[in-house]
């Protein structure tokens, strides 16, 4: 259903496209990638992330280290010999970005899942700082803060609506597994779920792999849609609006993960065009630039006081399947109900 | 070790002290909180520099009224974020408490966009401030001695106000226990109003030893020592007040031993070593340095 709404937009956008718009159902859908990635993790394990956004960026980097013309790669950057001269189509180095921030996440995540939430939360903040450090300085392969240029820019908005469609499955079918709905129960109870033989650590593992992963795919997309990128992109603020978008719709469901993408890109497309200039009337308003952040900020605030849970506030968009009790349970047994009192 | 050797040391146990003592007070400012309200303030950094931006305005008065000016303004600017911002989602999760700071954090940075710009302005201080001057051969800045100082003083008087006030007293039990403390008589919202005043205050004397070496301010000035601090804070075991403390010396030391030790081609990484060290420092005491026993009672 959402999966509809969006495709939707998408074909409405094609019809109707203008540029402008066109630009901010992309942007949209590329953060939705982004946020139902984190959202994998986050919501799942009741864990916070601020570090997710480092594995955006080797998304990111990586797809175009792969995709870059060759001859551009070598005048802008100075990778290595066979990475210079490799160039594959975006399908085939989205795959490659995904599987380098997936293993990065395995190693990374492996100790760091072990850790109490706050200590999680600031080791992945820590790992965020070290991505940036090393993005800003390694400038052979990234293009350091002078930006990496010259990725093809290749997405359309059918495209991007496919790369939702590949991260809202993956979280789909992740929080219904096994694996999900053990990790779900041990963020509800940790000590709880460990009592029951749930392995928290390898469920929060398995969980902070696949978001990275998917994580990263936005990454590739994003590096496709503006072409060129630095390590600015990938630091605190898009930490926090991503973070925002999850929390304002509800970080325990795939539903909060969507709404909050809508309600915030509304809010803040809209402050936007209200900075551009507003007519009323023939009375030209022009609240000074910066008034898209704040708004932004207050609504985060008034949101979070009045619906702390998020919009959705757990709820998806169809009712959560209960799965009726196994036939071998132990009240259904005729032994049981005829064993001696 | 030649003479030249031992001064080059003492110079940069020097730096490292002044150093690690400025996080200190962020750390103490960052864990004070959590102490009573259980989530990192992000905030912590738009505190300093709003500090930074009324030095700005106060920094030609005499010093002492520049000083307490800053200060006080500062700790205002923390008791408001109280009331507005926490008091609301006080019975929140910890995750959403954190993420509602960070999104004070980004308002009261972009409220700084909003009236003063994103360029740097320049603060004048008073020349003299950056001077060295020479202990038996070894060159100290007075800012560095100054940072140093006011750190230790700061310590002793909080750990006094600790130990022997009443409300400090309470801060230490509602620290312990927030549930129980409060059954037994704390005045919650005082003891959470002390903690915001306090923090707000080290908040106050960072801007000022801050600022004073930066020379320019801008709105994401307070970013970097706050991001520190909490690390600082994480390492420290989150509720220990020592703890915060030895975090912040710890990463001063750490910063200043790397930037002379780490060869050349490697110095532009410093910061990715760092925290890199905190992590591996995190995965062999995933409660900090001094977080008690690792286990928890269900």
């Amino acid at each position: 259903m959402p999966l509809a709404a969006v495709s939707l937009v998408v074909v409405l956008t094609d019809l109707f496209a203008s540029d402008v718009f066109t630009r901010i159902i992309v942007q949209m859908t590329i953060n939705l990638i982004l946020v139902v990635g984190l959202y994998i993790f986050v919501g799942n394990s009741g864990l916070v992330s601020f570090g997710h956004l480092g594995f955006v960026a080797i998304g990111a980097y990586t797809t175009g280290l792969l995709t870059i013309a060759p001859d551009f790669k070598a005048f802008n950057l100075q990778p290595p010999g066979f990475l210079e001269r490799i160039q594959l189509p975006f399908w085939q180095a989205a795959p490659i970005a995904v599987a380098v921030a997936a293993c990065v996440a395995l190693v990374v995540g492996a100790p760091i899942v072990r850790l109490n939430a706050f200590a999680c939360g600031i080791a992945l903040l820590a790992f965020l700082i070290i991505v940036r450090v090393v993005s800003v300085n390694w400038s052979n392969m990234t293009g350091g803060l002078a930006s990496m240029s010259g990725v093809p820019t290749d997405v359309t908005p059918l495209r991007a609506l496919l790369g939702v469609g590949i991260a809202m499955a993956v979280a789909f079918v992740f929080q219904e597994s096994r694996i999900g709905r053990r990790l779900r129960a041990s963020r509800e109870d940790e000590h709880a779920a460990a009592a029951i033989g749930v392995h928290v650590n390898r469920e929060r593992l398995i969980a902070f792999v696949v978001s990275a992963g998917v994580v990263a795919l936005g990454g590739a997309f994003f590096a496709h849609f503006v072409g060129i990128f630095s390590p600015d992109d990938f630091y605190l603020r898009t930490t926090f609006l991503i973070l925002a978008m999850l929390v304002v719709g509800g970080r325990e469901s795939l539903a909060g993960a969507v709404v909050g993408t809508l309600a915030i890109t509304l809010v803040s497309e809209g402050l936007l065009r209200l900075e551009n200039g507003l007519d009323v009337g023939g009375l030209s308003i022009k609240p000074p630039s910066g008034t898209q952040e704040t708004g932004l900020g207050v609504f985060l605030l008034v949101a979070l006081v009045l619906r702390p849970n998020g919009i959705m506030a757990g709820r998806e968009f169809w009712p959560r399947r209960v799965r009726p009790p196994a036939q071998d349970a132990p009240e259904n047994r005729p032994a049981a109900a005829a064993a001696p009192s | 070790m030649t003479l030249a050797d031992t001064t080059l040391f003492l110079q940069d146990l020097i730096n490292a002290l002044s150093l690690g003592g400025l996080y200190a007070l962020v750390a103490l400012g960052v864990a004070l909180i959590f102490g009573v309200m259980g989530f990192i303030n992000f905030a912590h950094g738009e505190l300093i520099m709003v500090g930074g931006y009324v030095l700005l305005y106060v920094v030609s008065q005499n010093h002492a009224v520049a000083i307490l000016a800053t200060v006080g303004a500062v700790v205002v600017a923390a008791l408001l974020m109280e009331r507005v911002a926490f008091r609301p989602v006080r019975n929140a999760d910890p995750t959403t408490l954190l993420i509602t700071s960070f999104a004070v954090s980004y308002l009261i940075q972009n409220i700084a966009f909003l009236t003063v710009g994103s360029v740097g302005k320049f603060v004048a201080i008073p020349a003299g401030v950056s001077d060295s001057v020479s202990i038996g051969g070894v060159d100290v800045t007075k800012i560095a001695i100054a940072q140093f100082s006011v750190t230790i003083v700061l310590l002793v008087l909080l750990w006094l106000f600790m130990k022997n006030t009443l409300i400090g007293v309470q801060m230490r039990a509602a620290a312990e226990d927030f549930g129980m403390a409060r059954f037994l008589g704390v005045p919650g919202n005082r003891v959470i109003a002390y903690a915001f005043g306090l923090s707000g205050l080290l908040a106050g004397v960072v801007s000022v030893l801050y600022i004073a070496q930066t020379t320019a301010v801008t709105p994401t000035v307070g970013l970097a020592p706050a991001l520190v601090g909490f690390v600082a804070t994480v390492i420290g075991g989150m509720r220990s007040l020592v703890g915060a403390v030895i975090g912040g010396f710890f990463l001063g030391i750490l910063s200043v031993a790397l930037d002379s030790y780490l060869p050349g081609n490697l110095e532009l990484y410093r910061d990715a070593f760092i925290y890199g060290a905190v992590i591996a420092l995190l995965i062999l005491r995933p409660q900090g340095l001094f977080g008690g026993r690792g286990g928890v009672r269900v």
